[in-house]
């Protein structure tokens, strides 16, 4: 799974569990923060979900951070996962520069 | 109370919507088992059903840690037949969707399009052999093997409803790709 580089476009999806993990959380607890941080507008389904976290772990953005409640597993994180965040970060920015140059759309 | 019926689907999505309307009514499946669906009564409309072809076995290690995941957002496991599971979630506690992105969209509809694909090869395989004896058969000896040729159209018949199960989930997989050269 090193296809793609840390500065490969993130999915909607990749991007708001990424932001998430900055605080363990578990499958259920990912699904909620990422509604109550888009405003209702991204509703993860847990099959998606699942197949995301599959894949940042393989990639080691995110790590197992233990279980929790005797059977939840939490997820945490990692520096390189963090890198990816970054990245994403200054390219949405350089997304908004240009789209708000040109049409003139307020700040 | 619990009550049975027996039905059988080729299309696991006409087998999904009859599910919902039946839990719409207050019948809950709970369980599933060659062709006798049995169902629990319940509050009508309280849960959402979906059925899934999971990509393995749901005794495999990689099938109880999905379902696992699954079980801790509130989506129970039913029932299950070969690689198929029958899953709940309460109504109440939202809609009951998934795959979200059209990336696990797509990668849901392969598994099943791989599935139908596969089981016309064989299909249509075994047509082919039945065919070829009755050729060799008439070539040899002149005579019209019936029992062949009832197994060629048999297999040739299950052969193109398979392939009509499998372009339905092949076409909306075209659809989902060209939509996603210009969004997520």
């Amino acid at each position: 799974m090193t296809l793609l580089s840390e500065k490969a476009p993130l999915t909607e999806a990749a991007y708001y569990i990424l932001l998430s993990l900055y605080h363990p959380m578990h499958g259920y607890g990912i699904m909620q923060n990422v509604k109550v941080m888009s405003s209702d507008r991204v509703n993860l389904g847990p099959g998606t979900l699942y197949g995301a976290i599959s894949t940042l772990l393989e990639k080691g953005w995110i790590k197992s951070a233990g279980e929790h409640d005797s059977r939840k597993k939490e997820y945490q994180i990692t520096e390189s996962g963090k890198k990816a965040v970054n990245y994403e970060i200054e390219r949405l920015e350089e997304l908004l520069k240009n789209g708000r140059k040109i049409t003139g759309a307020k700040q | 109370m619990k009550h049975s019926a027996w039905r059988w689907f080729s299309d696991y999505e006409k087998e999904e919507t009859w599910l919902n309307e039946m839990a719409a009514k207050g019948l809950s499946l709970y369980s599933f088992s060659y062709g006798k669906y049995t169902f629990e009564e319940t509050e009508p409309g309280k849960y959402i059903y979906q059925i899934e072809l999971l990509e393995n076995l749901p005794t495999s290690p990689e099938s109880i840690a999905y379902l696992r995941f699954l079980e801790e957002t509130g989506v129970v496991c039913v029932s299950s037949t070969f690689r198929w599971v029958y899953l709940r979630k309460e109504a109440d506690s939202g809609p009951f969707e998934l795959y979200t992105d059209i990336d696990s969209k797509i990668k849901r509809l392969s598994t099943v399009k791989n599935l139908w694909f596969t089981l016309v090869g064989i299909e249509f395989i075994v047509a082919a052999v039945n065919l070829a004896l009755v050729i060799c058969a008439w070539v040899t000896t002149r005579q019209v093997e019936w029992l062949n040729l009832g197994c060629m159209f048999l297999f040739a018949s299950v052969c193109l409803l398979l392939l009509r199960l499998g372009i339905k989930p092949a076409r909306k997989i075209k659809t989902l790709r060209r939509e996603k050269l210009i969004c997520e």
